[in-house]
């Protein structure tokens, strides 16, 4: 008994940080989104700030840019990362160990130079961009194009797709797979039953790890295409673009963080749906 | 053939991530103050990069806060990952679900209310600030990493300790310990890494007086971004690089043997 | 996995030993020292003048701070308690910190150098008895152009508007500099506060944004360099910069032509002051004194590249620039120029929301088509994950009944 109230009592601990610097700030911004701070220090109950949010239009198209840049992103990374990932595992183990880090490495180095350097790469004298033009393929720059935005994120975010995927292919037992083949089945089903299955989990916490950033990202668009907003953005202006005394509170940046934060958090159940499905597969096996 | 095609996908994904880091590693050479043409080679950015003392206090500022937060938020978060492996189902999926929030809601967002929480509770922005958002945002990190090692470790070694006449303390650190030993060190490098990387949360939670790397290259951007910053993150890169080659090396050698 | 584990454990040993060498090495005794706190603009002073200084008056310590715009600064001086005690921020934001009082009155007379500040920099409209400021660094708002690729004459803001150089005009991203950009062309005040002209000037805007290539700030100025585009908007001293830039790599002559346009643009200065906050006035006056050195004053205006109000820099400057016409227009061409004025809240809200909707209209001015494609492939997401929620709930029914 005494020993149920002493775990109890460790949990509170534990409670209270998750609270105070999780949930708390949270509905503060819920709170700012529909209270504002008049300028005698009271405050005012308004939904003008949160109605505006879901009716203005603009607010809604720069909503789906990003949603849409995400998206496509995050599919470019998944085909480009899922077979990386399969290379690598399959590789001997002091290679992978190696070369896994590499993908890690990049990280060491500020984001926002590499996004930098990686315009220098695609703007209109940049040597891929003189390159594919060489090939015919373009004419004119990559930057400005909503091709650099998807570039930008898919080069910021890719390793974020790679490692999950990387180690939940790590995880398989190789048993499984040999007993497989042993069974008659050829490389492709293998692939199909046992492989892309099990690492239904590494996907989906891959496709986390670079959706959501990509919708929220405000720096990439701003150097690869600056010429339309995305929400990100957005939220940035709505803070730091006006001047004043409110010391960055902003009630149209709380009502649109929110929304957005209630967007994220359904694709977050959305995709832990698919999760847990692919889970249930996993240990039917 | 296949292998071959292996090979040239993996090379080609890797020279696509690390292009762009050649290029600003060649610029940080570059006689000339433009990144527009490279006009001959010096290394004048690297001694200006260590003469300029702003630069110099902001590297300082990202390696005291990363270190700080990676520290704290390794302790705290092998914390929680004992309390949450010992709690019931429902108290843990809760608890695991209130965890992720940080690591996943989108940054923006997080920094955002964090910055509303400061200001809400009128606490300054500054350096206090920034650990604390840090940390918060490091604690997942830890735990995840964390949390396998206890799951797999063996309990009944831990009893056996303990019938043996071990204290719990004790049995704890010889036994318990060197056993997530791992999980505790590459939560505390994700931690650190993390935290030397991000931008967008100390955007919003960091103050005057107290800037990091990131917060100050984005206040050049404004202008045009000197290549001392090339030339400072060459050197970062650099030194972390060669620590690879050489434990690699190292690695390979003791394998051989 | 504990191989690369045991290699990570080392980065993080190193990361350590670095932390502990950076910080032991750069902190000489600070205890008897007197600290300065000075408050500037990113990479708006050369590299050697804080030293300079610090070695020209040892009992100081100077903590130097930086931000990205006024706005940025307003902000922190207001919200942080730190004792700053110089700031350089721009006219409409020196405006806006008298009026709220945040500024201290400066005794002109103990400047020692202040004699060199040229009189055309004096009695601004933002501090009409040069009570508060200091004038630091100036300049215009102009439009750049490739001379290549633009035969001909660029006088007027309207050649932003022509729908020849679709795709060959870069804007400034940058709310008060763009929408002056578009009232003035509209022939109004850039400082106006009428909704129906700043309307006016964000339908403009939006109506321009099909012929825009890129809006920016630093980023802009490789692509003129290089000579990719034909139209920029510009602060002279970025443009002095670029042709110079330009110039360098042609070998030559720059291809780049900096014009004030007819309908009168805006000009700017920086300026230094101090603020009710300092607690190191008399450093603060040291500081500020220090700048308007000759020598001070020229290592600046030699690194940054903007004009100097400072008249002795300027004339060891040479002959070069003094005859510029960027670095140092005529008289009546900066009459026809104003600085921006700070803007009361209802205005500076009415400018923000009419930037906003300019940078969050979509490119092509209409809706697109992906929009749909978007909603429908969301759509599509949240339909699989409930059809998918429901077979899997009903097979764990079937696995309890079975």
């Amino acid at each position: 008994m005494s020993k149920r109230i002493n775990n109890a009592l460790k949990c509170i601990p534990v409670y209270l940080w998750l609270i105070i610097f999780t949930v708390v700030p949270l509905l503060m911004v819920f709170f700012y989104a529909i209270f504002e701070v008049q300028d005698d220090g009271s405050i005012r109950f308004t939904l003008e700030y949160l109605n505006d949010a879901v009716t203005n239009g603009q607010y809604l198209d720069a909503m789906l840019r990003s949603l849409e840049y995400a998206l496509i992103s995050t599919i470019v990374c998944l085909v480009l990362g899922y077979p990386l990932a399969y290379i690598l595992a399959n590789m001997e183990e002091r290679k992978r160990n190696f070369i896994s880090v590499l993908f890690l490495l990049p990280m060491w180095m500020n984001f926002l130079i590499r996004t930098y350097a990686l315009s220098s790469l695609i703007n209109e004298q940049g040597i891929i961009t003189r390159f594919l033009q060489w090939m015919g393929l373009i004419n004119g720059s990559i930057t400005g194009t909503e091709a650099a935005i998807v570039i930008g994120m898919v080069y910021n975010f890719l390793p974020f797709m790679i490692l999950p995927v990387y180690t939940s292919m790590l995880k398989i037992d190789n048993r499984i797979v040999e007993a497989a083949k042993d069974l008659g089945a050829d490389s492709a089903t293998v692939f199909k039953k046992i492989v892309l299955p099990l690492t239904v989990p590494g996907i989906i916490s891959g496709i986390t790890m670079v959706f959501v950033p990509c919708i929220t990202t405000f720096v990439i668009p701003q150097l690869l295409n600056n010429k339309v907003w995305t929400i990100g953005s957005l939220i940035e202006f709505q803070i730091n673009g006006n001047a004043s005394s409110t010391g960055g509170v902003n009630n149209t940046a709380a009502a649109i963080s929110f929304i957005l934060m209630i967007i994220v958090f359904i694709c977050m159940s959305i995709f832990s749906k698919f999760d847990s499905d692919g889970a249930e597969n996993g240990g039917l096996m | 053939m296949i292998k071959f095609l292996k090979r040239f996908y993996l090379g080609f994904v890797l020279l696509f991530l690390y292009a762009p880091i050649l290029v600003m590693i060649l610029f940080s050479f570059n006689k000339g103050d433009t990144r527009a043409n490279f006009t001959g080679l010096s290394f004048q950015w690297y001694t200006k990069m260590f003469e300029n003392s702003t630069l110099m206090e902001a590297l300082i500022n990202t390696l005291v806060v990363a270190l700080c937060a990676s520290v704290i938020s390794t302790i705290l978060g092998t914390y929680i990952a004992f309390v949450i492996s010992k709690m019931s189902p429902a108290n843990k999926s809760v608890s695991m679900k209130l965890l992720n929030i940080p690591m996943l809601n989108a940054e923006i967002v997080t920094g955002v209310s964090l910055m509303f929480f400061f200001v809400f509770i009128s606490v300054s922005l500054g350096f206090t600030t920034l650990l604390i958002a840090h940390i918060i945002f490091d604690v997942p990190y830890v735990v995840l990493s964390v949390l396998p090692r206890i799951r797999q470790s063996n309990k009944s070694i831990y009893e056996a300790a303990l019938d043996l006449g071990a204290t719990p303390a004790m049995a704890f650190r010889k036994i318990i310990l060197p056993e997530i030993m791992p999980g505790i060190f590459s939560g505390a490098l994700l931690a650190f890494t993390m935290s030397f990387d991000d931008f967008i949360i100390s955007y919003y939670t960091s103050g005057p007086g107290f800037v990091t790397l990131s917060v100050y290259i984005n206040t050049m951007t404004k202008r045009a971004i000197p290549l001392t910053i090339n030339a400072l993150s060459t050197f970062i890169f650099v030194i972390v690089f060669v620590l690879l080659l050489i434990t690699n090396l190292k690695g390979k050698k003791s394998t051989e043997k | 996995m504990r191989k690369s584990l045991s290699i990570l454990s080392r980065i993080m040993t190193l990361a350590v030993t670095v932390v502990i060498l950076l910080s032991c090495t750069p902190t000489p005794a600070k205890a008897a020292k007197k600290e300065l706190y000075i408050f500037n603009c990113g990479d708006y002073i050369a590299e050697t003048t804080v030293e300079k200084f610090e070695k020209a008056y040892p009992e100081y310590d100077v903590i130097y701070e930086v931000f990205d715009t006024n706005e940025a600064m307003y902000q922190k001086l207001v919200s942080s308690n730190i004792p700053y005690d110089v700031l350089i921020p721009s006219d409409y934001m020196i405006e806006r910190l008298i009026k709220e009082n945040r500024l201290k009155e400066i005794d002109m007379s103990q400047l020692e150098n202040y004699k060199y500040i040229g009189e055309a920099y004096k009695n601004t409209n933002y501090d009409p008895d040069n009570k508060y400021s200091v004038p630091y660094m100036w300049g215009t708002l102009g439009i750049l152009y490739n001379k290549e690729k633009v035969t001909e004459t660029v006088d007027s803001w309207s050649i932003l508007w022509d729908e020849k150089y679709s795709g060959q005009i870069l804007m400034l991203d940058s709310m008060r500099d763009s929408m002056a950009v578009a009232l003035k062309k509209l022939g109004y005040d850039l400082n106006t506060t009428n909704q129906a002209e700043i309307d006016a000037a964000a339908k403009a805007l939006v109506e321009q944004k099909p012929l825009v290539a890129e809006y920016g700030v630093d980023i802009l100025k490789d692509k003129m360099i290089q000579g990719s585009y034909s139209f920029t908007v510009a602060y002279s001293g970025d443009a002095l910069y670029m042709q110079n830039q330009n110039a360098e790599l042609n070998g030559g002559e720059s291809v780049l032509e900096y014009v004030i346009p007819k309908e009168g643009s805006n000009f700017w200065i920086d300026a230094m002051c101090i603020p009710t906050t300092s607690k190191n006035t008399e450093g603060a006056m040291k500081f500020i004194d220090f700048m308007c050195s000759t020598e001070i004053a020229y290592d600046n205006v030699e690194y940054i590249e903007y004009s100097t109000p400072h008249t002795e820099a300027l004339n060891e400057l040479g002959e070069d620039y003094i005859n510029n016409n960027i670095y140092n227009p005529s008289a009546e061409i900066l009459a026809n120029c104003d600085p921006f004025a700070y803007l009361e809240p209802d205005t500076q809200a009415a400018y923000n929301k009419a930037w906003e909707s300019v940078r969050l209209a979509s490119k092509d001015g209409g809706s697109s088509y992906t929009k749909w494609i978007i909603i429908g492939v969301i759509a599509v997401a949240v339909v699989v994950a409930v059809v998918v929620f429901i077979l899997r709930k009903n097979k764990l029914n079937k696995l309890k009944y079975d």
